[in-house]
Parts: structure tokens; sequence; C-alpha cells
């Protein structure tokens, strides 16, 4: 599968499928296709159905093939941010719930729980992250922009809580106090940050959906009839 | 100058690419089916007036339930915040130092440059 990611920060993915290739993706993400591009929806067993709604994707994927020719489908994300193309075969990716958009076949989405209490409530992501494996290349999205970075075994990032998009499995996801008494209560980052610990490589966004609705809520139009 | 308009310059029905028509007669049957079924819940509705009750404790009862595990979950994170934050402490590492090219923001990529980090380290 040939593809380009295109755009700023509203950004799309293009994929060229020859005849005979398939790809999936999260019902309701793809944007545009070309006139021999054929769409359906499958849910691969109702169990599966669940697991992905739980983790915030959709009850249905997609799947797109061409029946004559190569087709070329393009597929947007959710939120205003970026699309990042990560190759599941490297090792298995652990993304934030909702951070799904598409993927060849041969990547599997399932559910994945987050290993530990002080993750599970502190560290922003939730209980339920969406876990990647299998082989091929799997394009997630999330509000803002990206920085990869790869961790060398033992190399600590401190992100702050719900800025971590994905980790590779091997990367171990922990929260950390983020100081003292002042700094917790003063310091605009709450009591904990999270703790990304490699080897593995790390997504981290420069700002959160609910950053960007929060910012947003003071100049929304106010009722100011009487 | 050409007209595009007249069929006698318009191109062979064999040449270029052409559209198919595939059915989606038992699709548009089964459409029609879950249209039919919305309009029967809806009038079964208003000729058996005690099922929205029912709908409707339902929903709330599950409203309910959706809102005593959300308050759960505040309450204990209230409960265990202060008992985590004091056994977490601070971290801060020691002996080791890190670099700017190790940082990669993500832009335009491509299946021939892609952008997972695969070429971090070799930029």
């Amino acid at each position: 599968m040939k593809y380009t990611i295109t755009g700023d920060n509203l950004q799309f993915v293009n994929c060229q499928l020859e005849q005979g290739e398939m790809m999936q993706s999260e019902a309701g993400r793809m944007v545009y296709m070309t006139g021999n591009a054929v769409m359906e929806a499958k849910m691969g067993g109702f169990w599966k159905g669940v697991k992905r709604m739980m983790n915030g994707a959709s009850f249905m994927l997609v799947n797109y093939h061409s029946d004559d020719g190569a087709c070329v489908v393009g597929f947007g994300g959710s939120v205003p941010g970026k699309i990042l193309d990560i190759d599941v075969s490297q090792g298995s990716w652990l993304v934030q719930s909702s951070g799904y958009i598409a993927s060849e076949m041969d990547v599997k989405l399932d559910l994945a729980f987050q290993k530990r209490l002080g993750s599970m409530l502190f560290g922003g992501e939730g209980l339920l992250l969406q876990r990647l494996t299998g082989t091929g290349k799997c394009f997630i999205g999330a509000c803002g922009d990206f920085n990869v970075v790869d961790l060398k075994p033992g190399e600590v990032y401190k992100v702050s809580t719900a800025h971590a998009v994905a980790w590779q499995d091997s990367v171990n996801y922990d929260v950390s106090a983020a100081g003292g008494i002042k700094t917790s209560i003063f310091g605009g980052e709450g009591l904990f940050v999270t703790t990304l610990t490699g080897p593995g490589k790390i997504v981290i966004q420069s700002m959160s959906l609910g950053e960007l609705a929060a910012s947003l809520i003071p100049y929304m139009p106010k009722n100011t009839s009487s | 100058m050409t007209d595009i308009t007249s069929k006698d310059n318009a191109p062979p029905a064999s040449a270029g690419p052409r559209m198919e028509k595939r059915s989606v007669r038992v699709s548009a049957v089964g459409v029609a089916a879950l249209v039919v079924l919305l309009i029967a819940v809806v009038a079964a509705f208003f000729v058996y007036p005690s099922l929205v009750d029912v709908v409707v404790w339902a929903v709330l009862i599950i409203f309910l339930v959706i809102l005593v595990i959300v308050v759960a979950y505040f309450l204990i994170a209230a409960i265990v915040a202060v008992p985590m934050y004091a056994s977490k402490g601070e971290q801060v590492q020691k002996g080791a130092a890190y670099s700017l090219d190790d940082v990669k923001s993500v832009k335009e990529s491509s299946s021939e440059q892609p952008n997972d980090g695969e070429q971090n380290g070799k930029q």
C-alpha cells in the first residue's frame, strides 16, 4: 500500500490500493475515495465490535478495496490535529482511546487496560486504551501537533497528563508526583505527571482535546437576550 | 472551436473508465424494514403508553448506573490521590543527558518517507 499524509493541522492520509489490496478504517473516517473503490462495513464478531466500542472506536470497521485497477481512499481524523503512520510490525503499540483511524488488514485493533491503579486514575488516558498488534501500517490521529521520541533503555520523559498519544508496548507508562506542594497547587499540572520510560517510541501531543475545548469556552457565543 | 457538448465529440463507450451500477435492492429492502420498524415502535408508544414508562425507566436506570460508576471513579481517585502522591514521590533522573535531536516533529510523510520515528536517529 502506498500512502501520503498531507496537510498541516487537519491532515489527510491518502492511500493507494492496488487491485486485490484491502485496508480497513474506523467507521466515519473516510473523507473521499475514487470511483472504483468499494467500501464494506464488517463487524468481525460481536464481542470484537463491543470491545472496539469500549475503547472509543466504532462497532464496525469499514473495509476498502478495488475490483478493477488501483484506487485511492482518503481519511481524516476526528479532531483538529495530526495523523501519524506507525509500523506495528516493529512491535505492538498502545494508543489513547479513539486514536485509531485506519490500517492495513493485518493490523489488529484490540482493547487494552491500564496496568496500574495510579496510571488508570491519574495518567489522564483513562482505564481503556487501544492496542495495535500484527503486521503492517496503521494511521492514528489526535488533537494538536505531535512529537515522536525514540527512548533508549532507561530514558525517561515526564509528560503532562493526557498528552501521551501513543507508545510502544515496551515503554513503561506510570505516574509520579509533579513536585512539592507549591508546584502541585500552583504549577498547573496538578498532583501528577505521566512518566514514560524507555526503551521504545513515544508520541506526545501539544494539546489535548479537553484543553482545546476549554480554551474555546470563553469565546463561545452567549445568549444575551433578556 | 470544438463543441464539447456535441454527441459527435463524446468519447466512445469503450474508451476510458466507465461506471458500473451495482444493485443495492436487498439493502434498500433492509433500510425500508428498519424505517417500518422505527415507525412501528413510535406507533407502539402511542398505542401502549405504558411502554414509554418502561423505556424511560430503563434509560433512567442505565443513566444512574453510569452516573454511579463515574461518581465512584472520582471518589476513589479523590481518596487515593494523596496516598498515591506520597507513595509515588517526585522522580528525578540522575546521570542522564538528553538531546533536542531525539525529538522529531510530525510533518507530512509518505510510504517512501514514513514519519513514525523509523527515521529518528537517521536524519
